[in-house]
């Protein structure tokens, strides 16, 4: 092989052990992840302090677990008017297979404009501005703006709400601030910076906080799509011809 | 509402229950308008599917000569070969018997990638090299151009040069008789990009890629990056759809088989679940 050729003889993972049987070294007898076994963890753990664990390496402390589990709550569902939602929404009743449904939703999800993406961008703006290296206050960082020209009242409302809690540190209170701030000029924050500040408070890296966001916003894409494949493809409008204008551009 | 609150939402109030396009529109029994041009009338049997691809993601309507080196570029850009990341997830999509159609979705994205697959990496080595065009012509050598380039593994990180698996890339010369032999010239970007291939070589032993060569060809022929990522994108369908197809019938789980212990651990030691505080 050529002396370049630089990849691993093997593939590594410091998140799951997995002890062969003795008699198969195919199957699995027991399954540890980050050192702690499934079987304790099933027992003794909530499915939050496992999502915590698998994306940090260390169960969450009570105060972490409450400010994550409510974090969950409150992007489990964006509605049947989010983008993403009703491309599920749109597949679904057009009677897609039911399998490629939460992908589809995830994939639409996975924009730049406020989607997933649009996490990390506001992860990477407001530790700029908890380190001091950004100081710039002309434009609101990434994970402010508007929705349909204004600040995002529920939004503001589950801002407030988890700054509140024990495990709230730093950036969820740049964030209260900045939406004071920015009141002003109708700004605020959005869904996704409020991910990106809960993420930093966690100690949930850039790169997890977009799939994060995506996992935590996937569970009202899975319902609405779901709840559409039982309707018929008329249950959802097709526009009349007159209903869509074509503007030619020579 | 007040008037100031109406004048806002305007937008979205013309918008309730109407789709306003500038790129076509079905007339049911009738036609369909792509842009400009009538499906059926100006389209169909006229010109390639290729053509018209380009057509739906930039509004340009290419040559025929176009369309075909376009063509024959995805032809090379799929490989059936499992080793291949994105033909990987096509061979794992048919281990589980997914659709074809999600194998084919699963393969494409992850070639959407910034280390290999020829849609992002176009995208990423035209703004590489319309950048250098420019620098170039301003004065910069080509040794000061590969000299403020990071290092990895030894040698210039250049988008479009060597490649994930170093080796000759066997595409290129075969683009360079397609290229002349469907009447195209050599551009300013493809004129950069040979003499920035021919320094690396002699330099690091690295030359143009297939990206390198695509990105400078398509730059040449007056595309953007951002139009280039958007005819590319499923470049690699048909190589993912191969390995798809390879492993249907094949033993569950025989695909690159893994006992545990192929998996190295090398997270913490076992521990016990500690009681909620």
């Amino acid at each position: 092989m050529n002396k370049d050729f630089v990849y691993a003889a093997q593939s590594s993972s410091r998140i799951t052990e997995e002890v062969a049987a003795t008699d198969n070294p195919y199957l699995t007898v027991q399954q540890r992840i980050c050192g702690y076994d499934l079987l304790e963890l099933m027992q003794k753990r909530s499915f939050t302090d496992l999502l915590f664990l698998l994306l940090t390496g260390e169960l969450p402390d009570a105060a972490q677990a409450q400010l994550l589990q409510q974090l969950q709550i409150a992007l489990c569902n964006a509605g049947p008017r989010h983008p993403a939602t009703r491309a599920v929404m749109t597949a679904a009743v057009s009677k897609a297979r039911p399998e490629h449904l939460l992908p589809i939703g995830l994939q639409v999800l996975g924009g730049e404009r406020q989607g997933a993406v649009a996490v990390a961008s506001a992860w990477q703006a407001l530790k700029q501005q908890l380190d001091g290296i950004s100081t710039d206050n002309q434009l609101p960082p990434a994970g402010f703006g508007q929705l349909y020209g204004e600040a995002d009242p529920l939004m503001a409302d589950i801002l407030n709400q988890l700054a509140r809690l024990p495990a709230a540190g730093p950036a969820l209170a740049l964030c209260r601030q900045l939406q004071q701030q920015w009141q002003p000029q109708q700004q605020g924050v959005l869904d996704v910076g409020l991910c990106a500040a809960a993420c930093l408070d966690l100690g949930i890296g850039q790169r997890e906080s977009i799939g994060l966001f995506q996992l935590l916003r996937a569970p009202g894409l899975l319902a609405h799509g779901m709840e559409q494949t039982h309707r018929p493809i008329t249950a959802s409008p097709l526009l009349a011809d007159e209903d869509y204008e074509y503007q030619q551009v020579e | 509402m007040n008037t100031n609150k109406s004048n806002k939402l305007a937008l979205w109030d013309s918008r309730r229950g109407r789709i306003v396009s500038r790129i076509g529109k079905w007339v049911g029994g009738q036609d369909v308008q792509i842009r400009q041009y009538s499906l059926l009338n100006d389209l169909f049997l006229q010109k390639s599917y290729m053509q018209v691809l380009v057509l739906n993601a930039t509004g340009r309507l290419i040559s025929a000569e176009l369309g075909c080196w376009l063509e024959n570029n995805f032809m090379v850009m799929s490989y059936p070969d499992a080793r291949i990341w994105c033909n990987q997830i096509g061979a794992f999509a048919g281990e589980l018997h997914s659709s074809p159609t999600a194998a084919t979705a699963a393969g494409c994205l992850a070639a959407d990638s910034r280390a290999y697959g020829g849609s992002l990496t176009s995208k990423l080595a035209m703004e590489f090299i319309q950048r250098a065009r420019l620098e170039v012509e301003q004065g910069l050598s080509i040794e000061q151009l590969v000299a403020r380039v990071p290092l990895k593994h030894g040698k210039p990180a250049i988008i479009g040069f060597a490649r994930p698996v170093a080796r000759h890339d066997e595409r290129i010369e075969p683009h360079r008789r397609m290229t002349a032999a469907l009447g195209f010239t050599d551009g300013p970007h493809l004129t950069l990009a040979n003499q920035l291939s021919d320094y690396l070589l002699a330099t690091f032993g690295m030359g143009i890629n297939i990206g390198g060569y695509t990105a400078a060809f398509m730059s040449d022929q007056g595309f953007s990056p951002d139009e280039v990522y958007r005819i590319k994108n499923l470049c690699v369908a048909s190589g993912v759809m191969a390995c798809y197809v390879d492993q249907l019938d094949q033993t569950e789980r025989s695909f690159l088989a893994l006992q545990c212990a192929d998996i190295s651990y090398q997270g913490h030691p076992a521990r016990s679940v500690p009681v909620i505080d």
